[in-house]
């Protein structure tokens, strides 16, 4: 058990919705990524936790991750210091998740 | 109940307008919906107006047979036909022209907010129109409504149109003027002649008076003078002096200035309507001979349609059918086709689309581009499925077409003009700003070949130098006004399907970051793959994209969302630039491709100067991926010590001197110095540079490639090597690989692909991706549908509802197998063309650079493009010959091609 500092940026909807480009978060050690959202809802509220978790509290399909400019898998563990980019996805396909309409 | 409007939700996309249409009328057709949306200022205003259901019921008082009636339960004003004599009565008291009589039934048309369940608001996808239901607050807004109309209305008309009216409240004659120009922009002026006034002798101002090249009466309809004054028009809207528009008067000029006998018609024809058995379609179509002036319509083969569908399938087989290999792409010989499908102007998300395909001169082979907007429905609602434009006129001269009315104009006049004042000035010129234009500017005039045709100043038809086509044939636009509108087969079915993927895409979890960010949204994602080519492709990362992509675009630039014709993700943007060295330019749309070929391709960080660029290339008539690479790849020769500045007439180029890509931008269109070598496009540049320079020729079969480093993401490497049209990602378009998206690629091709089809890293099943994309988006681009509207990006509209769509639309018979059928054989006929050609196996690769050079971008670090393992799979799921890259003849023949493996002299 210890700390870990993450730095997130955000991008598209994602940063609209956290009020900001980027931000360094602490965790608790160990943590993957669905810690990370898990902590990002709780920080940002529902105006950012619905666009990057489902309802069931899982990763959103819609969500793009890289972890340090690669694509992570769900269970990878954070480390201090790692740099998280998410996106919303913003072309390819849909998982067909309802989601009402914002400009 | 009321409707409440927005106009700062408001898009423009007319979804509101297209399923009252069909909904009330039968027809889908703006001009016959009960409500309409009000475009103008450069689309900076879209607003819909809506019937306000007066409490003091103007068109109710005004009827003399007390046929309108409020509806107790929903308040609205309806019309009671059994009881409407069609006096019109009602039309001339409504003080905000929402009464119309239809002129074929005689019966008053208006808004009956749908029995109380509006469509118009159900369909908004961006509530610019919403339902008030509680029956006290739809009192109280529908007063204020009236109030505000009152006093806004007047005023929002005049800024449009030009013209001034005025209302007064409670005096029902001096109402005429606002009804009278709401149903301007209503269209209901089908019988409405052209302008055809005298301009005032003696004030011309440049040029000789045109002459006519022979026959004056070509189809037997005299000659008129035409062009004149209408309304007023003043110094005020002079271009902008950094207008690339050199060394003429300003223009829009003064319209009183105009010389005597400029855009005259020198031949026109009215269009006989023909019957055609399947609906969607218009059933007849245009040939225009530019060297005889003759115009004639003649009958939609419905064989044709059943084969080939519309859009590119038309073009296809035409090309192949009347442009044989030896013809030249810029010779009278050559023809441009025209072409709208049959979902164009339809409900269907979003059947914005016009294709036009002619041989390309950049490439030598089978060229097509298409564009969105709203050239292609207002082609159909004029009635017309396709327009084929053939010879050479012996001035320069535009087509206008007026519903049946077909004329060639003469456009002395518009030669040498950008393409927003060659536009602006028919529109005003023809006393019409609903008036849709496709045209070129002073780089398809001067035969660069890769000019674009600029569609409607908000979209362009940009790829494979179409626009030089044009130019070759003296043929500055195509101009077009439409009000028939479109018929389906099966209305409610098609309305109800219609709806139903609207609603779908609306719901789609990409729909809100495609609709807010538009492609440049991509921008950021693509670079942290490696997928966005910097410095002519030597990177796949450009290090300042936080100065370039969509977050900045959108915090610094954004003005307002603008659609194009029934799309709800209007992934359009108006940008404008506010401060700086380029203040006051704006945009109607910036691309993701513009972002990386003015931005990463030439290592340009400042975003100002690439909406610069993009504003220059659309007034010049530039495909901006071309120029872009032509400016990359000058860059990369002048890195390389390749070109001197000797030879650069004095550039620096430097990677990012954006001064110099803006000027270069000029110097192509103008085929001034490098600009003149640039023009020709990378292959033939390079190799009269010689040296080595071929490699730095980012380009397949002649056409510059487009921002997708087939080393980040395969398929966009295979999808670049086969295109029928050159390098290009829009024929196949894999978009379901880009980042990975599973649930996708599970929906659409099952369980047993996964994940490999979704990895962009992996070869396994790309052929197939690419084949079943470029066979689905020959469909697509022969329908008239739009590929970012759901059918690719977002991937929601697969085969199955195309196919049902087509059906409802055109009572044609369609299944997802049969439309599969189509769209391979229409891509194979289009390979076939290029077979014809030369076009070989041997042609179906890419740069050197990007099957060699290792990336050293990002996740893609260390791989090239493996295109040989992908290309053998790939010939062997299209049934080609592995050796050569030609159809086989039992592929050809199971696809109904057999005259084209007797063509190529295939055994039996």
């Amino acid at each position: 058990m210890g700390q870990i500092k993450v730095s997130i940026k955000y991008y598209n909807l994602l940063r609209e919705a956290a009020g900001q480009a980027r931000e360094e978060v602490t965790l608790t050690s160990p943590a993957n990524l669905l810690d990370l959202l898990l902590h990002l809802e709780k920080q940002h509220g529902e105006g950012l936790g619905r666009w990057i978790l489902n309802e069931g509290k899982e990763i959103s399909p819609a969500v793009r991750i890289f972890l340090n400019g690669d694509t992570p898998g769900e269970s990878q563990a954070l480390q201090d210091g790692d740099e998280v980019a998410l996106f919303m996805a913003i072309s390819g396909g849909s998982a067909g998740v309802p989601l009402s309409t914002s400009y | 109940m009321y409707l409440v409007t927005n106009a700062a939700k408001c898009t423009g996309c007319q979804i509101c307008q297209t399923f009252c249409s069909l909904s009330h009328s039968q027809v889908i057709a703006p001009a016959r919906a009960r409500l309409l949306v009000l475009r103008g200022e450069g689309d900076e205003i879209t607003q819909p107006l809506t019937c306000q259901q007066c409490q003091e019921a103007w068109c109710a008082e005004a009827c003399p047979v007390d046929a309108v009636h409020r509806d107790p339960t929903t308040g609205a004003l309806v019309v009671e036909e059994a009881a409407c004599i069609g006096c019109g009565a009602c039309e001339r008291a409504c003080p905000f022209g929402m009464v119309v009589v239809n002129k074929e039934t005689k019966l008053a048309e208006k808004c009956d907010l749908c029995g109380g369940d509006p469509l118009c608001a159900k369909m908004c996808p961006t509530g610019a129109i919403a339902v008030i239901n509680d029956s006290e607050e739809a009192l109280t807004r529908s007063r204020q409504g009236v109030a505000e109309l009152q006093a806004s209305l007047p005023s929002l008309l005049a800024q449009i149109t030009g013209e001034t009216v005025e209302i007064a409240a409670g005096n029902r004659g001096r109402k005429k003027g606002v009804t009278a120009l709401v149903g301007k922009i209503r269209d209901r002026q089908v019988a409405r002649p052209l302008v055809t006034a005298t301009a005032p002798a003696g004030q011309q101002a440049w040029g000789a008076t045109p002459t006519l090249p022979g026959n004056k009466q070509a189809s037997g309809v005299a000659v008129q003078d035409a062009g004149a004054p209408r309304g007023t028009s003043s110094a005020g809207n002079r271009l902008d002096p950094s207008s690339p528009y050199q060394g003429r008067p300003a223009l829009p000029m003064p319209l009183t200035e105009l010389p005597p006998g400029h855009l005259r018609i020198l031949s026109s024809s009215v269009a006989p309507v023909y019957p055609c058995r399947y609906q969607g379609y218009a059933g007849r179509y245009l040939r225009v001979n530019l060297t005889t002036l003759e115009i004639k319509a003649l009958p939609l083969e419905e064989s044709l349609a059943e084969n080939y569908l519309g859009g590119n399938g038309f073009g296809t087989k035409i090309l192949w059918d009347e442009v044989p290999a030896d013809v030249e792409p810029l010779s009278p010989e050559n023809k441009l086709i025209i072409s709208a499908g049959p979902l164009a102007g339809t409900l269907i998300p979003n059947g914005s689309r016009v294709e036009f395909i002619a041989k390309s001169p950049l490439t030598g082979i089978y060229g097509d581009a298409n564009a969105g907007g709203f050239f292609g429905p207002e082609l159909k609602f004029a009635g017309y499925d396709f327009i084929v434009l053939e010879g050479k006129a012996s001035r320069p001269v535009f087509l206008m077409i007026q519903d049946d009315l077909v004329e060639i104009r003469d456009a002395l006049l518009l030669w040498g003009m950008d393409t927003f004042a060659a536009e602006a000035t028919i529109q005003k010129a023809l006393g019409d700003d609903q008036i849709k234009v496709a045209g070129i500017g002073p780089a398809g005039e001067n035969l660069v070949r890769f000019a674009a045709i600029n569609v409607t100043s908000q979209r362009s038809a940009a790829r494979a130098g179409l626009g030089a086509v044009m130019g070759s044939k003296n043929l500055k636009a195509v101009a077009v006004r439409g009000t028939k509108g479109v018929k389906v087969a099966k209305g409610q079915e098609f309305l109800e399907f219609a709806r139903q993927t609207h609603l779908r895409l609306r719901n789609n979890e990409i729909f809100p970051a495609v609709s807010r960010f538009g492609t440049p949204g991509i921008a950021a994602l693509m670079n942290l793959i490696g997928r966005f080519p910097t410095k002519n492709f030597q990177f796949g990362h450009f290090e300042h994209i936080d100065e370039i992509d969509a977050e900045a675009l959108r915090d610094k630039f954004f003005v307002k969302n603008l659609a194009c014709f029934n799309c709800p993700v209007a992934c359009d943007k108006i940008y404008r630039v506010n401060e700086g060295q380029f203040a006051g330019t704006t945009v109607k749309s910036l691309e993701y491709e513009t972002l990386n070929a003015f931005g990463a391709g030439v290592f340009n960080a400042n975003l100002a100067s690439i909406i610069k660029g993009n504003d220059l290339a659309d007034r010049l008539g530039l495909d901006t991926v071309s120029a872009g690479r032509a400016v990359s790849f000058a860059m990369e020769l002048y890195e390389k010590g390749l070109l001197t500045r000797a030879e650069t007439d004095g550039l620096d180029l430097e990677w990012g001197n954006y001064e110099t890509v803006l000027a270069l931008l000029k110097k192509i269109a103008y085929r001034d110095g490098l600009g003149n070598l640039l023009a020709e496009g990378v292959r033939r540049a390079a190799r009269a540079i010689g040296r080595g320079a071929e490699y730095y020729a980012m380009e397949v079969k002649g056409q510059e490639l487009a921002a997708q480093d087939g080393r980040a993401q395969q398929s966009m490497g295979l999808a670049h090597a086969t295109s029928n049209r050159g390098a290009d990602h829009l024929k196949a378009f894999p978009t379901i690989d880009e980042t990975g998206y599973p649930n996708e690629g599970r929906r659409r091709y099952g369980e047993a692909y996964l994940p490999e089809i979704v990895d962009p890293l992996s070869n396994k099943y790309k052929a197939f991706l690419v084949k079943d994309g470029e066979d689905y988006g020959a469909v697509i681009d022969s329908l008239g549908n739009c590929k970012s509207g759901g059918t690719f990006v977002m991937a929601e509209l697969y085969w199955d509802d195309m196919a049902k769509a087509l059906e409802l639309a055109s009572g044609m018979p369609v299944t997802a197998e049969s439309l599969k059928r189509t769209g391979e054989r229409i891509y194979n006929l289009q390979r076939a063309y290029n077979i014809r050609h030369g076009i070989s196996r041997k042609d179906d690769t890419l740069p050197r650079r990007l099957l060699t050079e290792p990336s050293p971008s990002q996740r893609a670090k260390g791989h090239v493009v493996r295109l040989e393992v992908m290309l053998e799979e790939y010939y062997r799921l299209r049934q080609w010959d592995p050796a050569t890259g030609i159809p086989t003849r039992a592929k050809l023949e199971e696809l109904g091609l057999a005259f084209v493996a007797d063509f190529l002299g295939q055994a039996r």
